[in-house]
């Protein structure tokens, strides 16, 4: 141990020193306070920052799958209600096909289903060429065409053929490789958020249609002829269903992810705070500790830099 | 027996010397608080007795003291802890340097921030998500463009930050040679000031202090041995000679001589610090004598480390990663098409034909630029909705296998964070250096002041203790008076 010979010198600036870093201490505390982050620099603790960096990428990951579901929700939940709507056209139309398939309907009140069915047959276009956010949901990925056109003075109808107007719907051809529309719900995970247009809106649901009309029309058409196509309605009907299950299933699918997403982000949140945060319990602990060390070196200071022999001798 | 005025003499001296202590004492106490000062003393030696040896020395019985002389005035200082202070002042500074450097390339590559690389990638992964569920959308495809040009303009941001940093190096390094070479001169002068003092006998204490303070500085730039050169003349024991400045490399082996002193020669430094192709480069010379392959710690050295290493090592990771994704991202945005009508074979991003800078001129395609319908989410020939292209686009930013410079592969997030984790480590080593080898410098600075400081204490003891003889002296002539008083006016004649 040496002995050192100590001077006012080297007193100050000892006392200097150790004020400017209970200061500097403070100054640190604060700015946890200010800005709540314990980190606020990578060196300040890389590892933190490193894994933050991650934290980060996980929330934003997390903020935009739960904007790509709601899109997903959006389009089911429009389709849903589209199919609801196709339900209840082909149950009017399986009413009316039951009415007129009874011996007791004359033409002329066959004339005026026909009529109503080629309402229903443009109602079905509507629902078929409806759009979310400008996109029509029943295309497949050809978004932006229609999928069904509707021309309403069609070839004329009936044997012979005396009706007025007919309306013709016509499906612009399925094709497997682009009728699936889907998003990324989580990462890598995709799922088609569309119906497959092959599977409602055919072609064979419009010409059956087509087909009964005509049926209603001709003369000779005996009742057995007209509740012919009860079947084939209720087939469609049954693929109507089908779909709209599918719809159901893939409702609760996106509503789960809704669900999990907001569990990871819960934490991911709380694992980048518990990262980055400050905690101010333990901040404001350690500041004002801080600061009555600071202000206990201030009066040792005021004490020791004053006096020396010069104030004893007289 | 000495001559009857003998002790007036005697008496006259110890005024003389005690008066010279006493002003010696008032100069230490009035430059108490002056930085490099070291604290005076005054030599007193007792002045020749009487009579001195001879054959015709007078025949008295024993050897009479005549009193005190001031032998010299000198400086307390101790060359040892001279040493220890410049070569931890020179880690010092050389890490201090370091971390100055590190601090600014943290603020620009702060990741924690709001504006860092990570989240412009974010963003435009964002974008893209946004793009892939509704590909059709102008609107949706402004923002991908926008959250691109964002990527891009970060990139271009901080590769310009960090050439900024990299130019003000380049600056300081100039600077900083001027100032050694400055220093130096400085130092000659005064090499010769103290030489010709010290030919006369004499110790130029406050040419030693001035000097040692210049030596103190250039400590800090460079590291140094100070060897001594003698002045020749009368000079006395206690002179300290002309400095002889040795360079020396991190292992302490000389690297050459800076300043000569048996010649008072300067071998002036110089420096040439340029970007050539693309690869920064100093040059160091010495007296004409190119030093360029040694490492000379100090400032300079961690000024030219900066400059030729840690920075050019950050702006080429950032070349390699704007060129990797870039590249990654336009080979599949070329194999897809945009909106009807659009081209083919688009880039998305430009300004990237070669690595080298490519941070730098990293920007959107003129043809995505001039038409959002270019950028391209579809295979071509398939309808409006098909994301195929895009989901391909977003998955380049996760890519895994993204494989860099270093051999590494790997997702682009995880390049910035292994970057920001090495930048984060590197700051945290050079501030705890620095706060490390400051403690040391303290040390060695205060084991210094506690040999050559002023203590008021010590010099208020010596001041009653001077002011005492001297009264003693005076009281002692006063004596000698009374006696020579009693000897003419008191005896009978």
């Amino acid at each position: 141990m040496i002995v050192m010979r100590v001077t006012q010198g080297i007193m100050s600036q000892n006392i200097l020193r150790q004020l400017g870093n209970g200061y500097e201490n403070i100054a640190k505390y604060q700015q946890q306070l200010a800005s709540g982050k314990k980190v606020s620099r990578p060196s300040q603790d890389p590892v933190a920052a490193v894994i933050g960096i991650s934290y980060r990428r996980d929330v934003h990951h997390v903020e935009q799958f739960k904007r790509n579901l709601s899109e997903a929700r959006r389009w089911l939940d429009a389709s849903d209600s589209a199919l609801d709507q196709v339900t209840s056209v082909l149950q009017r139309v399986r009413e009316l096909t039951v009415e007129a398939s009874n011996d007791t309907y004359n033409i002329d009140q066959r004339k005026a289903v026909n009529g109503e069915i080629d309402q229903l047959k443009q109602q079905l276009a509507a629902i078929g060429n409806q759009r979310v956010a400008g996109k029509y949901i029943f295309n497949g990925q050809r978004t932006s065409e229609k999928p069904l056109s509707v021309n309403e003075n069609g070839e004329a109808a009936g044997e012979p053929p005396t009706y007025i107007s007919h309306v013709d719907v016509t499906f612009k051809g399925a094709d497997p490789q682009t009728n699936r529309f889907s998003v990324e719900i989580s990462d890598g995970t995709y799922i088609d958020i569309n119906v497959d247009p092959a599977t409602v809106f055919t072609q064979g649901l419009f010409d059956d249609l087509d087909a009964l009309q005509k049926k209603l029309l001709d003369h000779s058409s005996s009742s057995e002829d007209i509740s012919g196509f009860l079947s084939k309605i209720d087939q469609h009907l049954d693929e109507v269903i089908a779909a709209r299950s599918e719809v159901g299933a893939k409702t609760n699918r996106v509503d789960l992810f809704v669900n999990r997403l907001e569990q990871q982000e819960e934490i991911a949140e709380k694992a980048m705070a518990a990262n980055e945060d400050a905690e101010f319990e333990e901040v404001i602990i350690h500041l004002a500790q801080q600061e009555s060390v600071y202000r206990a070196a201030l009066s040792v200071a005021g004490k020791l830099i004053q006096p020396s022999l010069v104030d004893f001798i007289k | 027996m000495v001559s009857t005025f003998g002790s007036l003499e005697t008496g006259r001296r110890g005024l003389a010397a005690q008066q010279g202590a006493i002003h010696t004492t008032g100069n230490n106490i009035a430059n108490a608080n002056t930085e490099g000062y070291s604290r005076q003393r005054v030599n007193f030696s007792p002045s020749k007795a009487f009579p001195p040896a001879g054959f015709d020395q007078p025949m008295i019985r024993g050897q009479f003291g005549t009193g005190v002389d001031i032998k010299s005035v000198q400086r307390i200082r101790d060359q040892f802890a001279d040493n220890q202070y410049r070569d931890k002042f020179n880690q010092n500074d050389y890490w201090e340097t370091k971390s100055g450097t590190f601090d600014r390339v943290e603020d620009v590559l702060n990741e924690l921030s709001d504006d860092s690389l990570s989240k412009a990638v974010d963003g435009f992964w964002q974008a893209l998500q946004d793009l892939a569920s509704n590909p059709e959308n102008t609107g949706v495809r402004s923002i991908v463009r926008e959250r691109g040009r964002a990527l891009a303009g970060t990139f271009n941001h901080l590769s310009y930050s960090l050439d900024k940093i990299k130019d003000d190096l380049n600056q300081q390094i100039n600077m900083s040679v001027h100032q050694v070479n400055a220093l130096g001169q400085r130092i000659i002068e005064l090499n010769k000031q103290i030489a010709e003092v010290e030919q006369t006998g004499q110790l130029p204490n406050g040419l030693y202090d001035e000097r040692d303070r210049l030596v103190d500085q250039l400590s800090g730039l460079i590291n140094i041995r100070i060897d001594r050169a003698e002045s020749g003349g009368n000079s006395s024991a206690l002179a300290e000679g002309k400095y002889t400045v040795v360079l020396l490399d991190e292992d302490g082996h000389e690297v050459g001589a800076f300043i000569d002193g048996e010649r008072n020669k300067l071998n002036e430094l110089s420096v040439n610090a340029a970007d050539k192709g693309g690869q920064a480069n100093v040059s160091l010379s010495l007296g004409g004598l190119d030093i360029s392959g040694k490492r000379v710690p100090g400032k300079l050295q961690g000024l030219i480390e900066g400059y030729e290493k840690d920075l050019p090592d950050l702006t080429r990771q950032l070349d390699d990663m704007a060129y990797t994704l870039a590249q990654a991202f336009n080979k599949v945005h070329e194999q897809g098409e945009g909106l009807e009508g659009s081209k083919k074979g688009v880039d998305f991003f430009s300004g990237i034909d070669q690595k080298d800078g490519a941070a730098k001129n990293i920007k959107i395609s003129d043809d995505i630029e001039n038409s959002l319908n270019n950028i391209a989410t579809r295979k071509p020939e398939a309808p409006i909705g098909d994301n195929s292209i895009i989901d391909s686009l977003v998955k380049v930013l996760s890519d895994q296998t993204l494989t860099f410079d270093d051999g590494t592969k790997g997702t682009l997030k995880s390049y910035i964070q292994s970057m920001i984790g090495n930048l984060g480590v590197n700051v945290q080593t050079a501030q705890r250096m620095a706060k490390h080898t400051d403690i040391l410098m303290q040390n060695a600075d205060q084991r210094r002041q506690s040999v050559s400081g002023v203590s008021l204490d010590e010099e208020m003891i010596n001041l009653i203790q001077y002011q005492q003889a001297y009264t003693a002296s005076a009281r002692m002539i006063n004596v000698v008076n009374d006696m020579l008083d009693t000897l003419i006016n008191k005896m009978g004649v």
